[in-house]
């Protein structure tokens, strides 16, 4: 059984049950429920929508593949030498002590504490992926890595894992440095007080996004919010545009459309009505596992 | 089988499945652990104290009636028992933040890093003035440990410390030590009820974790690296002044007691069991962790030779230093720990 379990765990099948992921079953039966609602509400009809030239697409069957193989190099690769929240969390508390000296804790009531925490941690994190994301697209270096994720030519859910493993590094780190510096600071000033506000386990603001359709987002389910709340949240449909061709400039936000709105690069899905998916054929090719894995490094040699 | 029968025992399981689980919930694990902590450390070590205050006012009203060099020992004597016992309150002292009343119990009776004058200074010129000695200590910083322990111990600049032990010092002690014993008999009166400690688990539990986080700073920093100076503050200037107790010679037996404290709460050996606790956040490694350089500190400061006022230099006392500030970093890597933060790490993809 442990090792029907390890298997599982290093082909990223263990996603399923994790409410950490993306994938797991909880946010996929939410989603498909929203699905279901969208297209009654549409009148569609839901093998319409779900159409199999979409997810058996050529690039979703590359995606389905890739994320076993990305799954194995995570876990053999990645994780043993990510650094860990809790080195980023003790650095940045010896960091405050030197800098400010020794924080005698402050009582105010718990639940105080943990609110603001998990908003702090919603919020930076938020941000910080924003401008990953954004710098990505920006630096021609970075760009050579995000290509692996835009050259999909069909979005399922599965895309989201379409990701270099430098790329996994990237935001790996991003998630570490935000993380360990908000719980530093926190526990510097309330010491033991802190916990998340979670929903199992999970953030519950990241929770009750990946329920809300998180997994529409690389789909072909052109969900919109509304323009109001679109300047808020990014919507299925505004990320969906940010992997068309012409749309990569826009919409970098993870949960937020705040940071896109507050940086200058939202854009509302009501103003676009074509979505044509993946990279300027001319720029390269991504059509098998080996050149995900590889392109990159080959695209060093040619002009970006 | 029918799907009645089905039904209805997977109804009876579903009903029945708590009363079946033997293993005790993180919740009876932590009220269990509170009882015990609120028994045998908060309530024991208060009464203690306030038993052994009461015992110096007795040895006072003694050395009035019979000013003998062995009078005012027994009257030292007991300042140092007391002193064992009131670090042990001022330990784990969690009352303040679970009830704003009490939150300047402490700084009522113990100056240590607190007076911005000095107490010796402030105690000689209440001595001197010619007014009724309770109206000239009116400040608690005179009234405290460390006036009391200035009093009873701080050797004249002539004649003998007996000599200089008339009536008004001893009176000044004995204002002193009435004052402590108001305080002192608030805090044990206040660890009395339960409902105060035990309303909340999770919150109660984190204040002691925060007690025992700020007493081992104060302990590395305050107590032993700013005499040994080897706090930032105080970087290479050594004094023995900055001992907590420099006159009485009492400030091993103050971090040995304080040290036993942190022992006694977190220690498996202990009945007050924090680690059971720390399981349930995984954290029981550092829990672990934490009291073996707590037995490897007591290990050191047990074969260091005394007073430490004539140590303070001495490669003992830093490596005393460093282990106290490994227990106090041990402490932050329990917190983190119990976050549990590392498991979302790698679902942190990119977009």
């Amino acid at each position: 059984m442990p090792m029907v379990i390890d298997s599982a765990h290093w082909l990223g099948l263990d996603y399923l049950f994790n409410p950490q992921k993306r994938l797991y079953w909880g946010y996929l039966l939410s989603t498909v429920c929203i699905v279901v609602f969208y297209c009654a509400l549409k009148r569609q009809s839901l093998t319409d929508t779900l159409d199999k030239k979409i997810w058996w697409h050529p690039s979703a069957r590359l995606d389905y593949t890739y994320f076993i193989v990305a799954s194995i190099i995570k876990v053999g690769l990645v994780l043993p030498w990510m650094l860990g929240v809790g080195e980023a969390t003790f650095w940045t508390l010896q960091l405050m002590e030197t800098l400010l000296g020794y924080q005698q804790k402050i009582i105010i009531d718990r639940q105080w504490i943990v609110l603001s925490y998990t908003l702090a941690l919603f919020l930076l994190s938020d941000l910080s992926r924003y401008c990953l994301h954004r710098l990505m697209h920006t630096i021609p270096l970075l760009w050579k890595f995000h290509q692996v994720h835009h050259s999909a030519e069909v979005l399922t859910p599965v895309t989201f894992y379409r990701v270099h493993p430098l790329e996994n590094i990237l935001f790996g780190l991003r998630y570490t440095l935000v993380t360990g510096l908000i719980t530093g600071i926190f526990i510097h000033f309330y010491g033991a007080n802190l916990a998340i506000l979670d929903i199992i386990g999970v953030n519950s603001i990241v929770f009750l996004f990946h329920m809300l359709g998180d997994n529409l987002r690389h789909s072909s389910i052109h969900l919109g919010y509304f323009d109001t709340l679109e300047k808020w949240l990014i919507s299925p449909a505004q990320h969906q545009y940010h992997h068309t061709i012409t749309g990569t400039q826009v919409n970098y936000g993870g949960i937020l459309s705040l940071w896109d709105r507050l940086f200058g690069s939202l854009r509302l899905s009501s103003q676009e009505d074509h979505y044509h998916y993946g990279l300027d054929e001319k720029i390269t090719k991504f059509n098998s596992v080996w050149q995900l894995l590889s392109q990159p490094f080959l695209l060093f040699k040619t002009k970006s | 089988m029918s799907y009645k029968t089905i039904t209805l025992s997977l109804l009876y399981l579903i009903l029945a499945s708590p009363l079946l689980s033997a293993a005790p919930s993180s919740e009876d694990i932590q009220q269990e652990f509170l009882q015990a902590l609120q028994e045998q450390v908060l309530i024991h070590d208060s009464a203690e104290a306030l038993r052994n205050i009461r015992q110096i006012k007795q040895s006072l009203n003694t050395l009035q009636t019979t000013p003998t060099q062995q009078t005012l020992n027994q009257a030292q004597s007991h300042f140092a028992q007391f002193i064992v016992s009131w670090k042990a309150v001022e330990t784990v002292y969690i009352l303040g933040a679970l009830d704003d009343n009490y939150l300047d119990h402490p700084r009522f009776i113990d100056y240590f890093h607190q007076a911005k004058e000095s107490i010796p200074v402030q105690v000689e010129q209440a001595l001197a003035n010619t007014k009724p000695i309770e109206k000239v200590l009116f400040k608690y910083s005179t009234k405290s440990i460390n006036a009391l322990e200035y009093l009873l111990f701080a050797e004249p600049e002539k004649g003998s410390l007996l000599q200089a032990m008339d009536t008004r010092r001893i009176e000044a002690a004995k204002i002193a030590v009435d004052s402590i014993a108001l305080w002192l008999g608030e805090i044990a009166q206040g660890y009395q009820s339960t409902d105060i400690l035990l309303a909340e688990n999770t919150a109660s539990i984190s204040q002691v974790v925060n007690a025992l986080i700020d007493s081992s700073y104060k302990l590395a920093n305050w107590r032993v690296g700013e005499a040994a100076g080897l706090s930032k503050k105080y970087a290479g200037k050594p004094s023995a002044q900055r001992l907590e107790y420099p006159f009485s010679n009492t400030s091993y037996r103050a971090i040995k007691s304080i040290l036993q404290t942190h022992r006694k709460v977190i220690a498996r050996d202990s009945t007050i069991d924090l680690l059971a606790i720390a399981q349930i956040h995984d954290a029981e490694s550092e829990v672990l962790f934490i009291q073996k350089q707590i037995d490897r500190a007591l290990e050191i400061l047990t074969n260091m030779p005394r007073p430490l006022t004539k140590q303070i230099e001495s490669p003992q006392f830093k490596a005393l230093y460093k282990q106290l500030d490994k227990i106090h970093n041990a402490y932050y890597f329990i917190l983190i720990d119990a976050l549990n933060l590392n498991a979302t790490i790698i679902d942190a993809d990119g977009d």
